[in-house]
Order: C-alpha cells, then sequence, then structure tokens
C-alpha cells in the first residue's frame, strides 16, 4: 500500500491524540513532556529526572530512595544544557542515573545505607533524540512543498503583513482555523494541495494533523524499543561498615503490543549478583556469601488516561529465581523461587503508588510492600 | 539582484530537513540540507519555510547578503510542526 493512502486511512479512522510534543516551543518542554509520557515502570528503569520514594510504608522496617539523572543534576546548575546542541551532546548525562538509599528499621534507627550508579547501554526508547526521518522525510517533504506552491501563489495578491502572518500561523499549527484564513490564501492552499502529487484528495484538516498523526504512531513503536541498564550498588550497614554489601544488577525491557493506545505490554528480564559479606567471620572482609539471581516477567499497563494516554495503571508479573553461589549458612535453602508482582496506580502527575507482594510456593510465605514514588522534573525551581 | 547566501545548520538526527524559500519558491526537498547554498534575490520579504529536525533539534540559518550584512536566524526545536523565518531583504540589502 501506498504511504499516502495509508496515511489517508489513518486520518480517517484515527483521532489524533494530542501528543503535546509537537507543540512544545523548546527544548525542556519537549524533554519534560517525554519524560510525563513513559510508564511508571519505564521510570523505575531509568528515571528521565528525579525520582523519590519511600518503600514499605506500613511494614517493620522502611526504605527512603532518591535517584537523579546526571542531566537533572546538570540541568539545575547550567540552563543552557536546554541549547538543543548542548543537550543532543549530553549523551552520557541522559542515560546516567545516580542514587543513594537509606533503609531505617521499626524505631526509625539507621539500618543501612547505598550509593549505586546505572548507565543505560542501549536507550532506543529516547523520543527526544529519536531520528524521525527515515518514516517521516517523504511526509516533510511533500509539506512544504505544498506550503512553497500555496504561499508563492498567495503573495502575487499582495497580502498585508497580517494576512501573511495568519496564513503562516496555519502551518506552524499556531492558528488551526483553515476558515478563518484569508479566502486568496484558503485558494491558492486548496490548488497547491490538489494538484500535488501527495496531498492531493486530503483536507486541509488532514494535511494540518499529518505531522501529529504520524508521531503519534512512530512514538508508540518508539516506547516499545529496548532499554537495558546496568548498575552498581554499594551498601553500608548499621555497623558503619563501609562496603558490607555490593550488587551488579541488568535490567531490560521491551514493549510488544504495536500500535495500541489503550495498553500494553512489556517484557522485563533482570539478572542480579549480590555479594554480602560474612558476619560470622567478624573483622574479615571476605564476599564470601553471594546469591545470584534472575527473574522475568511482564509489565502489563491497564489504562491509559484518554486525553494525553498516559499510563495510569500498570500491573508487574513476574517468576523470580535465586541461587547462593558462595557460603551457605547451615540449614539455609541453596536456591529459592518466588512469583513477584507490583501494581501501579498513578495518583497524580507525579506520584505513583506502587504495592509489591512477593510469593514463596516452597514455604507458602508472602512479603507485602505498599511504597510511594514521585518522579519529578524539578527544573525550574 | 543580490547574492544571497543562506547557511543551514542543524542539530537532530542526521540533519533531516526541507527547506521552500518564498516567493522565490525555490524549494530544496532532500535530507541534509546542511551547508550553505546561494540564491539571487530581488528586495523583498522572503519567508523560509522548515519542516522536519528531530524534536529536540533546532536550526541556525545565517543569511550572508552581497557578502557583507549577515543576519543570523535561530529556530531551537523544530518538532513537527512546520516552522516559518522570516528575512526581510529590503531593510538589510
Amino acid at each position: 500500500m501506498k504511504p499516502h493512502v495509508v496515511l489517508i486511512v489513518l486520518c480517517l479512522f484515527i483521532q489524533v491524540d494530542t501528543f503535546a510534543q509537537s507543540l512544545a516551543e523548546n527544548v525542556e518542554a519537549v524533554a519534560t513532556q517525554a519524560a510525563e509520557m513513559k510508564s511508571g515502570n519505564s521510570q523505575d528503569v531509568l528515571t528521565s529526572f528525579f525520582q523519590f520514594a519511600l518503600k514499605d510504608l506500613i511494614g517493620t522496617g522502611h526504605e527512603l530512595q532518591f535517584q537523579s539523572s546526571l542531566l537533572g543534576i546538570v540541568a539545575k546548575t547550567d540552563p543552557g544544557v536546554w541549547v538543543d546542541t548542548n543537550y543532543l551532546r549530553r549523551n552520557f548525562a541522559r542515560n546516567l542515573v545516580i542514587g543513594v538509599d537509606l533503609a531505617i528499621d521499626e524505631n526509625i534507627r539507621f539500618k543501612s545505607n547505598s550509593l549505586f550508579l546505572k548507565y543505560a547501554l542501549v536507550n532506543k526508547r529516547d523520543v527526544t533524540v529519536f531520528d524521525y526521518s527515515e518514516e517521516l522525510g517523504a511526509y516533510s517533504e511533500a509539506r512544504v512543498r505544498v506550503m512553497g506552491n500555496a504561499m508563492t501563489r498567495f503573495l502575487e495578491s499582495h497580502p498585508d503583513a497580517g494576512q501573511r502572518e495568519a496564513a503562516n500561523n496555519f502551518f506552524t499549527g499556531e492558528n488551526p482555523d483553515f476558515n478563518s484564513l484569508p479566502e486568496t490564501f484558503r485558494t491558492a492552499f486548496l490548488n497547491a494541495m490538489n494538484t500535488d502529487t501527495f496531498f492531493h484528495g486530503f483536507t486541509p484538516e488532514h494535511y494540518r494533523d499529518t505531522m501529529d498523526l504520524l508521531m503519534d504512531v512512530i512514538n508508540k513503536e518508539i516506547a516499545n524499543k529496548p532499554l537495558w541498564t546496568l548498575s552498581a550498588k554499594s551498601t553500608s550497614n548499621e555497623n558503619k561498615e563501609l562496603f558490607s554489601q555490593l550488587q551488579i544488577n541488568t535490567e531490560f525491557m521491551k514493549g510488544i503490543v504495536k500500535r495500541n493506545s489503550a495498553m500494553n505490554l512489556e517484557i522485563n528480564a533482570k539478572a542480579h549478583l549480590e555479594l554480602n559479606d560474612d558476619t560470622s567471620t567478624a573483622g574479615k572482609k571476605d564476599f564470601d556469601r553471594r546469591e545470584f539471581s534472575f527473574s522475568f516477567g511482564l509489565n502489563w499497563i491497564i489504562l491509559k488516561d484518554s486525553k494525553e494516554r498516559k499510563s495510569i495503571l500498570e500491573l508487574q508479573a513476574e517468576g523470580e529465581g535465586s541461587t547462593l553461589i558462595g557460603k551457605k549458612y547451615p540449614d539455609e535453602k541453596q536456591d529459592k523461587l518466588s512469583a513477584n508482582g507490583i501494581l501501579r496506580l498513578r495518583i497524580t502527575k507525579d506520584l505513583w503508588l506502587p504495592v509489591e507482594i512477593k510469593y514463596e510456593p516452597v514455604t507458602g510465605n508472602v512479603f507485602g510492600l505498599l511504597n510511594l514514588t514521585t518522579n519529578f522534573d524539578w527544573l525550574n525551581n | 539582484m543580490n547574492k544571497i547566501t543562506l547557511c543551514f545548520e542543524f542539530s537532530g538526527g542526521k540533519g533531516y530537513a526541507y527547506v521552500n524559500l518564498v516567493p522565490s519558491n525555490y524549494g530544496i526537498y532532500k535530507q541534509d540540507f546542511s551547508g550553505c547554498h546561494e540564491f539571487q534575490l530581488g528586495r523583498g520579504i522572503y519567508t523560509i519555510y522548515i519542516d522536519g529536525v528531530s524534536p529536540a533539534g533546532g536550526t541556525k540559518i545565517n543569511a550572508t547578503i552581497n557578502d557583507d550584512r549577515i543576519i543570523t536566524k535561530r529556530v531551537t526545536s523544530a518538532g513537527h510542526f512546520s516552522k516559518v523565518i522570516e528575512i526581510d531583504l529590503n531593510e538589510n540589502i
């Protein structure tokens, strides 16, 4: 099927999502809006700017976690990062996250703290730097051709500056009402469109909405692209021992449902290596207790809001297996299996309420955690 | 007629942009329009229509008139609504 036939079909049957990215006036707004469109799961894997989480709110212990992308930190001190050329150069800053954890017990006494670094080895889902030329090049070319032809004909009738501006505002999207434009422009535009091989048969409204429509379709595909992170975490315990635990984590995610506005499924795979100091051999730091775990599951984006298509309800389910590959205490199980679930509800634009459940089928144990997570940009303060 | 050199610098993606210079209706419809292009233009108000460039990308245009005067126009975040840049050659020639 020819591309313009596909487009006409899309124009007729799909309502344009008002994805605000195309209306954004600067790079900061583009990046902020792109962050808001990410799923809660995706923000947990790689936060765009800042994330603050309170974990295990009703349990016996509590944990506070703060993480920030390097871009978020840099932007607080250097607004120049939002100059387009600077932003595009900051690939490392966009993909590096720095975080700290603080764990306390039920008596609000210090248990441990951690520092971690995370880097996205593969990040194909950043819409702010995606090159749309392959998919949209032919459409852009045709749009400019029609614009040029229409305006050249219109200018032959010597419109005043106000009329010229009004016509230009139609092309930029500032004035979407075609019927409010000067009649000479409307005639020139319709002639230009009807003599164009690509836009022949389109209405002015379809011409106006072409890019939003296509951007929306492509952005759904970008949201499905892979993201793969690698992170390292060091933990100090209540005995003020530095590096009482070291962790290496890697996480992969990818969407699998194509072009669906209402829901999506994301594959999640994680591998985790944990090195713990053996506390039975006091005074000697050996990291002899080593545990490897692997999990695989799906994150179901159950519900998106009807207007902006932001995710508001997600259910993540995964199976996890772990094994001790180092020293084992007596009566300690070598291997463990569990089924994990996280239900994420977006309460406001920035605030998520994740509820975590973990079930171990061998022991029959069930653990539950109620968390509170906020993803915020904090850029203008 | 005056020699006008328009130099385009695109950031974002692969410098993907499509440009039309009106009313000369000199359209260049190709990818990677970066670099300088020479035109012979009379007095008048010229409008450069650009479509393309990645969302966080931008466009910088240096217009040099008769190898002398330079006008710099910059549009950030071209996104996917078309951008319109007017250059008034009545005042600058």
